[in-house]
């Protein structure tokens, strides 16, 4: 065993492994930064160039730039409040409310060391336990999945607290527009009124831009209309700081940094041992718990470090632990690691319990080139993190419509159709108007997210088990996700009485 | 005597009911098609969803709080509409017109909407950043973008 462990460090502490796994990662934080961009883009633009390369090199190099993705989207999120995925809209919560503040250096190191820890320790996971939690993983049917959705859907209570009808409201919406294209169970057409592009559902990404980002565009500009006062657009995107101390984490918020990348990075993991449920997820249920053990739960939604920590460890914890069911029983458990088990076949190397066996130093070396991946995020990261600063010199009149062209190019592009770029207007001005009526557009997206998931897993278990309601409580692990649903529902309405705490402005608001 | 009830709010809320029982008893019996074969309906969720959505409108309107809620800012107006019209004809120009010119163009009339009055700086700005964004997508990642007029 030892002999193969330094046989697999040997063969990736290469200069021409580790180059390739930083130009990888520099790639994929790149692309993770322009919206409508994601590491998907990246690995099947070099899917083709990992062919020439061997597997221990190949392999890590794609997973960097889905690690680095996975830092870099974030960077928009927070600067400009425009998320290139589903997962950095948690992000966007506070991340954005402490760029506001001139802490975006302090959000932006939030998310590279949340990021780092939570990759680590679900790649540490893996490395000692993929066979473990692969057959836990196992055990989860619809049912089972069903419940975890419906305990993910509690975190509309966390971001909408003080509103929380308007926040169910938005969230049910957000289901509404997710039941939208063909129904999964019987192949029929649902709410598509003929239209051909609808028959795959609305589009996620441009759904989710449009709803958070272009609402925020089209608000300033009517403050600055309404304003008549061009100096309004001479403000900056982002405040400078103030203190050194807006730019780095104090002493004073290690401990809570520390829990809530603990909590998030715990919930990552073991969401992305999970089959099909991915970042996300993972990032609004780690936002979600990370609010209800925080001593300090009202701060979240007005800059909250632990509000930036818990959602980015829980996001970048998912990378590693994919790999538990893909390696483990070949199953994919998102669209990059069905990419991944590609880029795996091409190699010649099929995923399953063999693949420990006949091929372990290989399974090894990709495990050490996931180990460098993470050492090199914190340099590269950093590096990252200077080069954003440039965005707080540019003047919001500039910048605004700057994203904008950004957020349609991305859009245009994610399926070459100018039907997305529809959707994302539409969205646009329908969140702008949800902004204006008190409602938080980011509720609708986690429905829109979340509402599928659960519906096909409550189906595929009412199939299973002839329509009984029952199968939801008289399985144990379903019975667990429901009860602790319940209790965060009650301890959140006990909460909210104890303290009368108010509504996230983040969260309602753009301003 | 407690406060009056806004009229925003309850607009607000009579609004989401509305749009619950279009959906309800209009949309998803128009655009969802039960077939006899099968064992679940296809409406149910959404049905169950869209009666969720008019219960929450019902109690909105009707819970106290409500009132508490904060002022409406301002409501749906000419100005709120003009950026918005720059991004749909944008929309329908981007096939026709190509990426650069309706980029270009856009990205100029919104420069001036967001308070910049210098014409060739604005200019500038937009020329370079069309063909910027072009280059990148087009030739550095091979993702493609409508050419229209230049193509």
């Amino acid at each position: 065993m030892i002999h193969d462990i330094a046989q697999a460090v040997a063969l990736v502490l290469t200069w021409q492994a580790v180059l390739w796994i930083t130009l990888g990662y520099s790639f994929g934080s790149l692309l993770g930064a322009i919206p409508g961009l994601t590491g998907i883009v990246g690995i099947a633009l070099l899917l083709p160039l990992s062919y020439y390369l061997p597997p221990w090199v190949a392999i890590p190099m794609l997973m960097a730039i889905s690690k680095g993705s996975s830092f870099g989207c974030n960077i928009p999120a927070i600067l400009i409040n425009t998320p290139g995925t589903p997962a950095a809209a948690a992000t966007c919560l506070d991340g954005h409310q402490l760029a506001l503040q001139g802490r975006s250096g302090k959000a932006l190191k939030a998310n590279l060391y949340a990021g780092l820890i939570g990759d680590t320790f679900s790649d540490i996971v893996l490395i000692f336990s993929a066979g473990l939690l692969a057959r836990v993983a196992l055990k989860f049917g619809p049912a089972e999945y069903a419940s975890l959705m419906v305990f993910a859907l509690t975190v509309v209570g966390a971001v909408s607290t003080g509103a929380v009808i308007k926040g169910v409201m938005g969230a049910a919406l957000g289901v509404l527009l997710g039941v939208v294209g063909m129904d999964m169970i019987t192949g029929v057409s649902r709410l598509t009124f003929g239209v051909i592009e609808l028959g795959d559902g609305i589009a996620m990404i441009p759904l989710m831009i449009g709803l958070l980002a272009l609402s925020e565009i089209f608000l300033h500009a009517e403050k600055l209309l309404a304003s008549r006062d061009a100096d309004q657009g001479r403000v900056a995107t982002v405040p400078p700081p103030r203190h050194p101390d807006d730019s780095r984490i104090t002493r004073d918020e290690v401990p809570r940094f520390a829990r809530a990348t603990a909590i998030g990075a715990l919930i990552g993991t073991v969401v992305g041992a999970l089959p099909g449920i991915g970042q996300s997820v993972a990032a609004f249920v780690g936002y979600g718990e990370a609010r209800r053990f925080s001593p300090n739960p009202e701060a979240f939604g007005r800059g909250s470090i632990e509000g930036v920590a818990a959602p980015e460890a829980a996001a970048s914890a998912v990378n590693g632990a994919n790999l538990i069911p893909l390696l483990a029983l070949g199953i994919p458990g998102d669209v990059v690691a069905a990419v991944l088990l590609g880029a795996l076949m091409i190699q010649g190397l099929a995923p399953g319990p063999l693949l420990f066996e006949q091929h372990r130093v290989t399974v090894f070396a990709l495990y050490a080139g996931m180990m460098i991946t993470n050492l090199i995020h914190w340099p590269v990261g950093l590096v990252f993190i200077r080069a954003s600063n440039l965005v707080s010199r540019i003047r919001l009149a500039h910048m605004m419509p700057v994203v904008f062209i950004l957020c349609v190019a991305g859009t245009f592009a994610l399926g070459n159709s100018v039907f997305d770029v529809y959707v994302m207007i539409i969205a646009g001005v329908g969140g702008a108007v949800l902004r204006k009526g008190g409602f938080a557009p980011v509720t609708v997206v986690i429905g829109f997210i979340l509402g599928p998931l659960l519906e096909n897993s409550a189906r595929q278990a009412l199939l299973l088990s002839q329509g009984s309601f029952l199968t939801f409580i008289t399985r144990p692990i379903s019975l667990f996700f429901l009860v602790l649903t319940a209790a965060s529902i009650v301890g959140s309405f006990l909460y909210a009485r104890q303290r009368g705490s108010a509504a996230i402005p983040g969260a309602t608001t753009s301003e | 005597m407690p406060p009056a009830p806004r009229t925003g709010a309850l607009l607000w809320a009579l609004i989401w009911l509305l749009g619950a029982a279009l959906t309800y008893f209009v949309l998803i019996p128009a655009g969802i098609e039960e077939p006899s074969y099968a064992t679940q309906s296809p409406g149910a969720f959404p049905k169950a969803i869209a009666a969720l959505i008019g219960l929450l409108a019902l109690a909105l309107f009707a819970v106290e709080w409500l009132r508490l809620q904060p002022r409406l800012d301002r409501r749906v107006g000419a100005r709120f509409l003009v950026t918005p019209a720059i991004a749909g004809l944008y929309g329908l120009l981007l096939v026709p017109a190509g990426f650069i010119v309706a980029s270009a163009l856009s990205l100029a009339a919104m420069l001036f909407v967001f308070g910049e009055r210098r014409p060739l700086f604005g200019a500038a700005i937009a020329v370079v950043t069309a063909v910027a964004t072009y280059a990148v997508f087009v030739r550095l990642l091979g993702v493609p973008l409508p050419a229209g007029v230049l193509g």
